[in-house]
């Protein structure tokens, strides 16, 4: 999430077999399968969903959209590599001139992306388990992420803003997962729905800056 | 694992434990392996050494058992927070519980987005348990608040669970882990 970004899994998408559009027509109706695509899993992730269901969305046959895609899975395939793209350009938490993180904005932006892509995140969450390609990408951002914060902290312990009793690489797993797992509860799940996104923004500053010992003890 | 799974008003035999109990145990070691989708009804029976039919005589299927396994960690999760005598004790426990239900959890995670049932009841728990951490976070924070960054640190640890589970992490001692989440938020991570 900082500067450190690694992307070493080997993941992407590439056309099957004849499966590249090849005409300004052939793309349009790729998008038109790949927007369908999202509407649905969207609204049912892609455990229970259909090549057929896809088309339908689409207003094509079934036979069109395999055309363009071996399985759903292909098409997860295509969006998720979108997404990784994304995220790796996006997703950064920059240093003050104090070395120290700068995390209101990088939390709105996760926030955002997430309520941008929320089908992708859906489905995503969706298919860590049973491990699989998808799941290993995951952990892979996941793992980019920490790397970031290691980093971070400690740019931040040489210059001395660090707490000197940090345990920093369990406070870097733990700092991805307070960016991670709250995002999924409020936009995958629709928990917490009366929340607001600066509240949220608040904690996680507090939590990555100076804490909450002020207001609270115990 | 055998005293976390003896439920109050579960039936016991003269220092065995019962079939019921045997199936669940049998259930959790499963779902710890396979997952939600990867257990069938027919390794959950081999697992206890019984068989599928004798599964059915105490559960309607593989649900069922689910459910109850769940119900178990939500009674052990609240009854040890209620015993708790402060956040960071509380962080402690909410690990250690949540390590010994480690099955049901990558179960819960694995069905999370298709069972609405299933993800209010999980959504429930969190409120309480939020609950019974804002307790113990007095001072100026208001309770609302002190709620939001319970649930926060509850989401947090559900994850990293979770990703002790599937094997992506290394476990850590538990009181190690909840030490520095506890520090954060207490202290953050720089010097004041």
């Amino acid at each position: 999430m900082t500067d450190a970004q690694s992307s070493s899994t080997d993941f992407s998408w590439t056309p099957s077999e004849g499966r590249a559009p090849a005409s300004r027509r052939g793309h349009r109706t790729r998008d038109r399968i790949l927007e369908a695509a999202v509407s649905v899993f969207e609204e049912r992730g892609l455990v229970e969903v259909t090549m057929q269901e896809i088309g339908q969305r689409a207003g094509l046959s079934s036979g069109t959209v395999y055309k363009y895609f071996r399985d759903k899975a292909d098409i997860f395939r295509f969006l998720l590599t979108q997404l990784r793209q994304t995220i790796s350009e996006e997703t950064t938490i920059p240093l003050d001139d104090d070395d120290k993180l700068i995390v209101r904005p990088a939390v709105s932006r996760f926030l955002e992306l997430y309520r941008d892509n929320v089908a992708l995140y859906r489905v995503w969450w969706e298919s860590l388990d049973p491990q699989n390609e998808f799941s290993d990408v995951w952990v892979e951002v996941h793992e980019g992420y920490r790397k970031g914060f290691i980093a971070a902290l400690k740019r931040g312990g040489r210059t001395g803003v660090t707490r000197p009793d940090l345990d920093v690489e369990l406070v870097a797993e733990l700092a991805v997962l307070l960016f991670e797992r709250p995002t999924y509860s409020r936009i995958v799940l629709g928990w917490d729905a009366e929340i607001e996104d600066h509240q949220v923004s608040a904690v996680t500053t507090a939590l990555l800056g100076s804490g909450l010992g002020a207001t609270v003890t115990g | 694992m055998e005293t976390s799974l003896s439920p109050s008003g579960e039936p016991k035999g003269k220092g065995m434990r019962s079939t019921r109990q045997v199936l669940l145990a049998a259930g959790l070691a499963t779902f710890a392996r396979a997952g939600y989708e990867g257990a069938r009804v027919a390794d959950i029976s081999a697992e206890a050494g019984m068989t599928t039919g004798a599964l059915y005589g105490h559960f309607d299927g593989k649900e069922a058992l689910f459910t109850e396994l769940f119900q178990q960690y939500g009674d052990d999760i609240t009854r040890a927070l209620n015993d708790a005598d402060s956040l960071q004790a509380q962080l402690v426990q909410w690990i250690d519980v949540s390590r010994t239900y480690s099955g049901a959890l990558r179960a819960s995670a694995g069905i999370l987005q298709r069972r609405p049932e299933h993800a209010a009841a999980r959504h429930r728990l969190r409120e309480t348990c939020a609950g019974l951490m804002a307790w113990h976070m007095r001072g100026p924070l208001t309770q609302r608040d002190a709620r939001l960054v319970a649930r926060m640190l509850i989401d947090v640890l559900d994850q990293y669970t979770f990703m002790e589970s599937m094997g992506w992490k290394e476990q850590r001692r538990s009181v190690d882990v909840a030490a520095a989440l506890h520090g954060m938020v207490l202290k953050g991570v720089y010097v004041p």
